[in-house]
């Protein structure tokens, strides 16, 4: 059932906004990296090689980017419902709630996959013409780097799910987005902080700025634990709930 | 009689306000059950709870008399419904939007096409549903309720925003669905006319109290058609008629009530007023109907407020 509900919440997605910023976000990241790049005429890659402009690009998805997707895709897949009476659509058919919200909270996770995917291809695609064009460095391919990009989509589990939980609760999209950029905004206060780890919003940062290898994996641990936590919260919550739209 | 729904003393409050209380309801099996109601008398929250969006804490609800619990799904497979305004995404052609209930309920994908053919909406297949009008909106939200031909169909006031043709067939593919598939329709609707021509059974909820339960042929054959006359000598008049052994009611000092007059009796009723030498301001047949049964049982809150 859980794939089915998977195949038709994806289908909703059909014509919205979801599928066009799965490309647009990560492109303007790195968009901005590539103007960046091209300001300095590329002397940091020739100085520093390629790994520098990968980090910058990760660092600029996992901190930024990424959490403030992350608000607005949960929004996408939940505001279908809230706009359109959904929820006594899906609720008249013989599916239970508890399915149908980890049918979306895989989706988004689907939706952030990809986006990290279209982030991964577009930056070898810009490094691969910036060498036609005679920008040159070092560690075109950095496998350390791309092990990054995964590190950062475990940690934000934590996140899409608090995201999650918080669209499917409340019919204003102001509220999940309202959260989103407030708390993204409060990335860079915790990362310093010795109490980061109570805000799940600096483990994307904390897979992505170099932190070394102990804080990586605890980010990842708190956000599957965190995950784990919520998730089971909130299919209690929703066996007990009664569809009142 | 085997009953499609039985609902046993199922109460509801929502923050210590009762909107059910301790209703009883049996639908037969192939029957096109009525379900009437004023705003707010409860006929929406108790559709809610046979579709399990709400949660029951006292009562029972069976369905094919299988008793139904708070967490219970299997059970939708077999209903179809259509509850309040349409539920659609708007984004998606109808094509795409029955899919979901084809692809959850385990149907054909042959299903849509018969579906989409019944309420008319086959030209319609692959357009995407927010430039439909109301009207249209409605057809597609009935075409999911009919998916699959269920063995119980649940709708609330089907017919809205349905042009009079419309009206009319809906109202003949409701009352010919039970023939042709051995489908029990629960109908709610504000329509009472509508109820009148498509019900075979009629149950009235006044204030989340079950009022009245019936078949329509019965109710309709214990109520009489009775004339008004309107004369400035009411009272006088009744004398007249006791003396001619018929009975009649004072309703107040201008107005006398006949009961029990079939329609063929009126002419003659009137003629025998006149020739006794009484002024007849108006003469007025009431037809049983169920609207008038409806007002006496649970009133009107419009009339009720009117001045005399």
């Amino acid at each position: 059932m859980l794939i089915k509900l998977i195949h038709i919440e994806l289908l909703k997605t059909k014509r919205s906004l979801a599928l066009l910023m799965m490309f647009l976000s990560p492109l303007m990241v790195l968009l901005v990296n590539l103007l960046l790049l091209l300001n300095n005429k590329g002397v940091m890659i020739g100085e520093k090689g390629w790994s520098i402009f990968w980090l910058q690009n990760y660092a600029m998805w996992g901190y930024f980017m990424m959490p403030l997707y992350i608000a607005l895709i949960t929004a996408l897949l939940n505001g279908i419902e809230h706009r359109t009476n959904g929820w006594r659509f899906m609720m008249t058919l013989p599916i239970k709630q508890k399915d149908l919200f980890l049918a979306k909270l895989i989706l988004a996770w689907l939706y952030l996959i990809g986006a990290s995917a279209v982030l991964f291809v577009s930056i070898v695609t810009s490094i691969v013409c910036l060498e036609v064009f005679g920008i040159n460095g070092a560690d075109m391919f950095s496998f350390e780097m791309s092990q990054k990009l995964i590190y950062t989509t475990i940690a934000c589990l934590a996140i899409l799910t608090i995201q999650h939980i918080i669209s499917w609760r409340w019919k204003n999209i102001v509220v999940p987005l309202g959260l989103g950029v407030v708390a993204t905004m409060s990335i860079m206060q915790f990362s310093h902080s010795k109490y980061w780890h109570f805000n799940p919003w600096t483990y994307t940062l904390m897979t992505t700025n170099g932190a070394a290898p102990t804080g990586q994996t605890l980010a990842m641990v708190y956000s599957l634990s965190m995950t784990l936590v919520l998730t089971l919260t909130a299919l209690y919550w929703l066996g007990k709930r009664e569809v009142r739209c | 009689m085997q009953l499609a729904i039985e609902v046993s003393n199922l109460s509801k409050q929502f923050d210590n306000k009762v909107v059910l209380d301790k209703v009883n309801i049996n639908v037969p099996k192939g029957a096109v059950y009525g379900f009437l109601g004023n705003n707010g008398a409860g006929k929406s929250t108790l559709i809610r709870m046979l579709l399990g969006l709400l949660h029951s804490k006292s009562g029972e609800i069976k369905f094919n008399s299988q008793l139904i619990n708070n967490t219970e799904i299997v059970y939708k497979s077999n209903i179809g419904c259509l509850v309040d305004s349409p539920c659609l995404y708007l984004q998606l052609t109808p094509k795409e939007y029955l899919w979901i209930t084809c692809k959850i309920k385990g149907l054909a994908k042959t299903a849509v096409d018969e579906a989409l053919e019944i309420v008319n909406m086959s030209a319609h297949l692959n357009v995407p549903m927010d430039t439909f009008s109301l009207g249209m909106k409605q057809r597609i939200a009935l075409a999911n309720a009919l998916l699959g031909k269920p063995k119980l169909l649940i709708l609330d006031e089907p017919t809205n925003g349905l042009d009079p043709a419309g009206m009319k067939e809906i109202r003949h593919l409701l009352k010919s669905l039970p023939e042709q598939t051995g489908s029990t329709v629960f109908l709610s609707s504000h329509l009472l006319d509508e109820i009148q021509k498509t019900a075979s059974h009629v149950g009235i909820l006044h204030q989340g109290q079950m009022k009245l339960e019936s078949s329509l042929t019965d109710l309709m054959s214990q109520q009489s058609s009775s004339l008004d006359l309107i004369t400035p000598s009411a009272e006088k008049l009744k004398q007249y008629f006791l003396h001619n052994n018929i009975s009649s009611q004072l309703i107040s000092p201008k107005h006398l009530r006949i009961n029990e007059v079939k329609p063929t009796q009126c002419s003659d009723l009137n003629k025998q007023v006149i020739h006794a030498g009484f002024d007849l301001i108006e003469s007025r047949f009431n037809q049983a109907s169920l609207e008038n049964l409806f007002l006496q049982l649970v009133g009107s809150p419009a009339l009720e407020a009117k001045p005399c």
